[in-house]
Order: C-alpha cells, then structure tokens, then sequence
C-alpha cells in the first residue's frame, strides 16, 4: 500500500506496547499517527476534539479498568472504528472487550496478520480506495478466458510489491494461469475495494458450474480462518467461568466442526493432491498457520497412509495455542538470535499449550494430545520437550511436524522467496541429510515425498 | 417535557463513565446532580436526603453490588419504593432485559447513549407506573 495518501488520514494511538506499537510504523508515516496521553478523563472531555480515522488502543495505564476505556471511547466516538490491540494474554477476554464497545480485540503476534488486514480495510473505505489494500483470492476461483471486472496482482514478498497480472474488463489469459500454476502459486491479488466484484464473478461461476449453494474457495478459507480465530480467543480468554466441562466439550466439537467442515470433507485418497494445491503459498499468519497445517497434515496423512487424519488436522488446529504465553519479543526473533533462556522460555509453548487443554476442560482423544505433546521431538531424539527419538514419535506427531515446517517452508512472507511444495521437500530431505545426528524426520518417509512431489522443473523467481 | 430541576443520583464506579451520565445529563437540562461511585455510596445518599431524589441512573454492571441489587433493594424499601429507576448496561440480551424487567426497572439505556436517548428515557421512566416487586 501507498505511503503517501491523498486522502487525509489519522490512526490515534493510545499506548500500544512494545510489541504492537512498531506494526504501525511499517505502514503508516509519522503524520498518519495520532498520539495523544492515554489519559481516558481527558479525551472524554468536550475540549478534546479530534477525530482520528480510526483508533487503536494498548493496555491500560495503572488503575484504569480497560473495560471504561472501552465504554469511554465508545460513548465519544459512537461511529468510529476502535480497536484493542495487546501483546498480553492476561485479562485478554475478546467477548467482553468487544461487549464494553471495542470494534474488536486482538492478541499480537497470534492476531498480527488479521489485524494489519482490518486496519488496512479501514484506511482504505476511509480513504474511498485511494489508499489501496489487497486480499489474497485463491487462483482456482478464477477461471482463464472470461472477462473479469476487477484487476489482479501477484504480491511479490522479497520487496513487498503488487504487481498488476490483468486488467478490469479483460479476461485472465490462459497462459498466464497455466505458468502460475507450473510455479504452483495458489493465490492472486485482489485490491479490497474490488473484493465485492471478486464475489460476484465467483458467485456466477458456482452458478455455471452448477454447484449453486457452494462456496468459493476464497471464501471457504476466509471463513475458516475466522473460524479458527472465534475458536482459539475462546480458548485464550482467561475467565474461570468459562472454564467448565461443557464449555470443553464445546470446543473440541467445535474444533471437530472445522476439520470436518473445512479440511477433511470431500478429500479422500485421490483427491487430496488438488486440494494441496489449492492451500500452498498462503500469507504468514497464525490462524492461516493453523488452517493449513491442519489441511497439509491431514492430506499428507492420506497421501503416505500414516497416522489418522482427522486426529493429525485437530492436533494441528491446537499445536501452537501455547505460545499465546511466550513473550511476543521471543517469539519474533528466530532461534538463532535467542538466548539460551529465552529459547528454553520458547520450547515451554509445549507445556503450555498441554495446560490450556487442560485448563479449558477439552478432552480430547490420546492420540491429538500425543500429537501436540510430541510435534517439536525430532527424528535422531534432539527435540523437546522430552527428547524420544524414532518410532517412540508418535505417527500423527510426525506427520503434524512435518506439515509445519512445510507451511513455514512455502508460505508467503515478506522479504523471502517462496518455495514451491517440490522445492520445500527437497530442502527439507536436504537439511536432514547433511546433519543425521540432529535429523528432524525420518529420512524414508521424506523419500516418499520426494517421489510425490518430484524435481522442479524451473526454478521459480519470486 | 419533565421538570429539569428534579434531583438525580448517578451511580457508576467508572469514573469518566459517571462524568459522561452527568455531561449527558447537563446537556438535556438537568442541574440538581449527585453522584455516587458505588451501591453502598448511593444507598446511604438516599437515606439521608431530605428531599428525595425523582430518578436513579444507575449501572448495571458493577464489582461489589451491581445495579439490580440496588433496584431490588430500592423496590422493597417502603419509603423509596416509588423511584423512578434507569438502567444502563453494555447487554442488549433479552435475557438481561427481562431480568431487568422482573426487578422492576423503569427504563433500561444500552450503551453507548447521546444525551436526546437519556431525556426520553428519563421521560419514559418518570411516566411509568411503579409495580411493587
């Protein structure tokens, strides 16, 4: 998106921590930033009288409940976009925040990906679409040789470009579709305030092809994701009250629902490699992490006849939802940068994802707790938390860890190259060929990939 | 149009919220404002005043009493019985409303209110007729 705006913009600010705080300056200048004393009596006065785009509010000064924060902002500013952003899962209960009068809430690094989206969507109806935002369509949706009422744009991570690949009112070329998915790129572009025609035209197309009450993909992922996300913030809020047998029960069928709804139906073993098809390349983001290491691990499932899919996709959903307790400035730094300590703090993300599941009263079958417990053990006995080694992993543990180092390996993320399914298996084999005393994976069952998913035929450049 | 000059008690222990009911209240008209920062605070008040007040505003949600308990207790009062009482709340939930409902309140306010939502409740509370509890 456009830094120099031609529509006035002014995103207030109050208090963002540490960790959220820096996300702002990456999009926006100095002068697009509002940042007046957190001090709640003041902007409620008559004499305070700015009227900020949208506002984005941290934790609360000492002694100041968030909950009046909330209800203050909204009684001034009864139209205005206002949400909480905190790096903090404490008192972090999304259902109250957004009842006292936030727009929404949202927990960073988990939420980083969604927030940026609706803050950018924000700006942009704000703005009438001058200042641009895009939303990644999945490119089976659109079909080559029809005209299309929108533009299309391939992001380009390494220096976070759109680049324009069709025009409104012309067709997508068949040529073009055909080398990008030789490259096996999944997604295109498509500016936010064109997102309506995208729906319109992927509507007619349901339509034509008689699948009338179905849905596009884009939506079915866009629907998953926030599945996904109203599913883990009510895992994340820490009131006891919620913390019961049925609200457990809840949630696990609940997660059961989304596996079944969105990753596991109408995928069997000849289908699953379309499918795959249809996910690789997505945005970095922890609720598309999720979505799509819970769709790879049950589709690798299928494809190698190991461990059971729908344990490996409800293992997945939940792998990771222990970090929520790891400090966000930890987790931002790869583990090459971490301290001893912190990257014990890191590996701890285990334990407390097994507490949360705990905690919330979620009984789930042994073998998704297994999975969780196990996804971070390696192959040669050098992972954590306990460090067993070969067969004593479990088989839905080592196809969930696999999946995840494959949706890091090709999703897409700003200031690398993303790889092609081929590509990352290769990579993957290659890694743990040359260091088998720290091997993650089994090298047999990446041999088995690598005949799934055989040599690139051209390197991709991207 | 209601008498401006009747006395109102504004119970809220958010501070600025309380501020904001009074802001509010200013701006419809209203002068003789009292306010109290909890159920205890605002039942003593009423104890005490010789002239008592035409309406509570109270909050619903609160950390020691809520404002239910402070309706109930108003409505089974002999000698406060009558008071015209509001209640404001962030729950539009029909749950919410009809426990209101059954405590015997005389209008109910979701927030976040303007200052034109406040003069007709107030005038909507001051017309009902009080049902003993």
């Amino acid at each position: 998106m456009s830094n120099k705006p031609e529509t006035k913009i002014q995103i207030m600010l109050l208090g963002l921590d540490a960790v959220t705080r820096p996300l702002l300056d990456t999009l926006y200048t100095k002068e697009q930033l509002l940042e007046p004393d957190y001090d709640i009596s003041v902007i409620s006065d008559k004499s305070f009288q700015e009227s900020p785009t949208l506002i984005l509010v941290g934790p609360p000064p000492p002694k100041t409940d968030i909950n009046e924060v909330a209800q203050t902002l909204r009684m001034k500013y009864p139209r205005h976009a206002i949400y909480f952003m905190t790096s903090v899962r404490e008192n972090f209960d999304r259902g109250a925040l957004k009842k006292n009068g936030f727009t929404d809430a949202f927990l960073i690094p988990m939420d980083t990906m969604i927030a940026t989206q609706q803050i950018q969507k924000e700006v942009s109806d704000a703005s009438h679409g001058k200042i641009r935002a895009y939303r990644p369509v999945c490119l089976i949706d659109i079909r080559p040789d029809q005209k299309l009422e929108f533009d299309t744009y391939m992001y380009f991570p390494v220096n976070r470009k759109h680049i324009r690949l069709s025009e409104e009112g012309n067709p997508f070329e068949q040529e073009l579709m055909d080398k990008l998915k030789q490259a096996s790129f999944s997604q295109v572009h498509v500016s936010l305030d064109q997102m309506p025609r995208f729906f319109t035209f992927a509507a007619q197309q349901l339509k034509s092809l008689q699948k009338g009450e179905g849905m596009s993909e884009t939506e079915k992922k866009e629907r998953m994701v926030e599945a996904i996300r109203g599913l883990l913030s009510g895992i994340f809020s820490t009131s006891t009250s919620d913390a019961t047998i049925d609200v457990g029960r809840n949630i696990v069928s609940d997660c059961q629902e989304i596996v079944k709804q969105f990753i596991t139906e109408g995928t069997d073993g000849n289908s699953w490699y379309n499918k795959l098809l249809t996910v690789t390349g997505a945005e970095e983001g922890s609720y598309n992490h999720a979505g799509n290491v819970a769709t790879f691990g049950a589709l690798f499932s299928l494809a190698v006849q190991m461990g059971n899919p729908e344990h490996i996709a409800l293992a997945a959903l939940l792998h990771d939802i222990g970090l929520a307790d790891v400090d966000a400035e930890i987790q931002s730094k790869p583990e090459s940068e971490r301290s001893r300590a912190e990257q014990e703090a890191y590996q701890k993300h285990v334990e407390h994802t097994l507490d949360l599941i705990k905690f919330r009263k979620m009984i789930l079958p042994d073998p998704v707790v297994k999975a969780v417990q196990q996804h971070h053990e390696r192959w040669s006995g050098t992972g954590y938390p306990k460090g067993v080694a070969g067969d004593r992993i479990s088989a839905d543990a080592q196809i969930l860890a696999l999946s995840d180092r494959f949706d890091y390996l090709t999703m897409t993320q700003d200031g690398r190259a993303r790889m092609s399914p081929a590509m990352a298996f290769k990579e993957i084999y290659e890694e743990n060929l040359q260091n088998s005393s720290e091997s993650q994976f089994d090298l047999e069952l990446l041999k088995k990939f690598l005949e799934i998913f055989p040599e690139p035929r051209e390197k991709q450049t991207s | 149009m209601f008498d401006p000059k009747i006395r109102v008690l504004i119970v809220n222990e958010m501070t600025t919220m309380r501020k904001l009911v009074v802001d509010a209240c200013r701006e419809i008209g209203m002068t003789d404002l009292t306010e109290a920062s909890n159920v205890a605070e605002a039942w003593q008040k009423m104890g005490e005043t010789q002239s008592p007040y035409g309406v509570v505003i109270s909050e619903w949600e609160m950390t020691q009493a809520t404002g239910i308990d402070l309706l109930k207790r108003i409505r089974r009062d002999s000698k406060l019985g009558n008071t015209p009482f509001i209640l404001l709340t962030s729950e539009a939930g029909k749950s919410k409303i009809v426990e209101a409902a059954k405590s015997g309140v005389s209008a109910y306010i979701v927030k976040p209110f303007t200052p034109d939502v406040l003069k007709e409740k107030i005038q909507t509370a001051l017309e009902k007729p009080i049902k003993p509890i």
